[in-house]
């Protein structure tokens, strides 16, 4: 019994300088991993980089609230759901190069817009920004689903 | 008896065949005008996409990546086999 209540009052006690820390990191972690996606082919990164990065929101909520804090904010079914549309969304893109006339996976729509301009490069930025989807949601899912055996040994 | 005299003889042939190969392929002339010329060359013309690792990444290997994001999704349902337990515990959870 005391051993339980102590890890009550642990439980209860979170240290406010991380709770903090993680409101303070989370749109910047957020807006930064978008930024990688959207702009994977401009500057270094890419859907996978990015993808990771926005997953780590899972963590920070982790640290700041624990599990119930994951429960409120997450929802699990629907991330599965989407990541599946990611791969889909990759399939159609690696599909178009057919129904435009050419091989899988070609570049069939390249030239719209000028080099260096944010929609420039034609299936590549549909193709990061389907891969980015794809990533974050299956490795915040993996992570939900991992963090999750914690509670459930305890209880 | 024979079987070691065996195991040493064919090792000792692939030994031979290792080092005579590596031999050959750090002596030759490296093989620049291949694809990788190409694909450096012809990244801006081909994709208007300044990152060339992006360019070669989503478009001339794009299969690979294809294959490479499938991965992903065969790790995520293995976790989520092998911690059903957990995945099951969250909904009921979630229920209440």
């Amino acid at each position: 019994m005391k051993q339980n209540k102590k890890e009550k009052k642990e439980k209860k006690a979170k240290n406010i300088i991380i709770k903090c820390g993680c409101d303070f990191l989370l749109p910047i972690t957020l807006v930064l991993g978008m930024y990688i996606i959207l702009h994977g082919h401009l500057s270094p990164g890419g859907g996978f980089q990015g993808g990771v990065v926005v997953s780590a929101a899972v963590v920070l909520v982790f640290l700041a609230y624990g599990n119930d804090g994951i429960r409120k904010t997450f929802a699990p079914d629907k991330m599965k759901v989407t990541e599946n549309i990611g791969s889909l969304m990759y399939t159609f893109f690696g599909l178009l190069g057919i129904l435009m006339g050419a091989n899988f996976c070609r570049n069939a729509i390249f030239n719209i817009g000028n080099p260096g301009d944010l929609y420039s490069s034609g299936t590549i930025f549909w193709m990061n920004f389907s891969v980015g989807l794809k990533v974050m949601m299956g490795i915040g899912f993996m992570l939900i689903v991992m963090l999750r055996v914690l509670d459930v040994k305890n209880e | 008896m024979m079987k070691r005299f065996f195991t040493i003889f064919f090792l000792a042939i692939i030994t031979v065949i290792a080092f005579y190969v590596s031999g050959i392929i750090s002596v030759s002339p490296s093989p620049y005008n291949g694809v990788a010329k190409y694909m450096v060359d012809y990244t801006i013309q081909k994709t208007h996409a300044l990152n060339s690792v992006t360019a070669i990444v989503f478009d001339f290997r794009g299969y690979d990546t294809l294959g490479e994001s499938f991965v992903l999704c065969t790790a995520v349902t293995g976790v989520a086999v092998i911690l059903r337990k957990a995945v099951k515990g969250g909904r009921k959870d979630e229920t209440k």
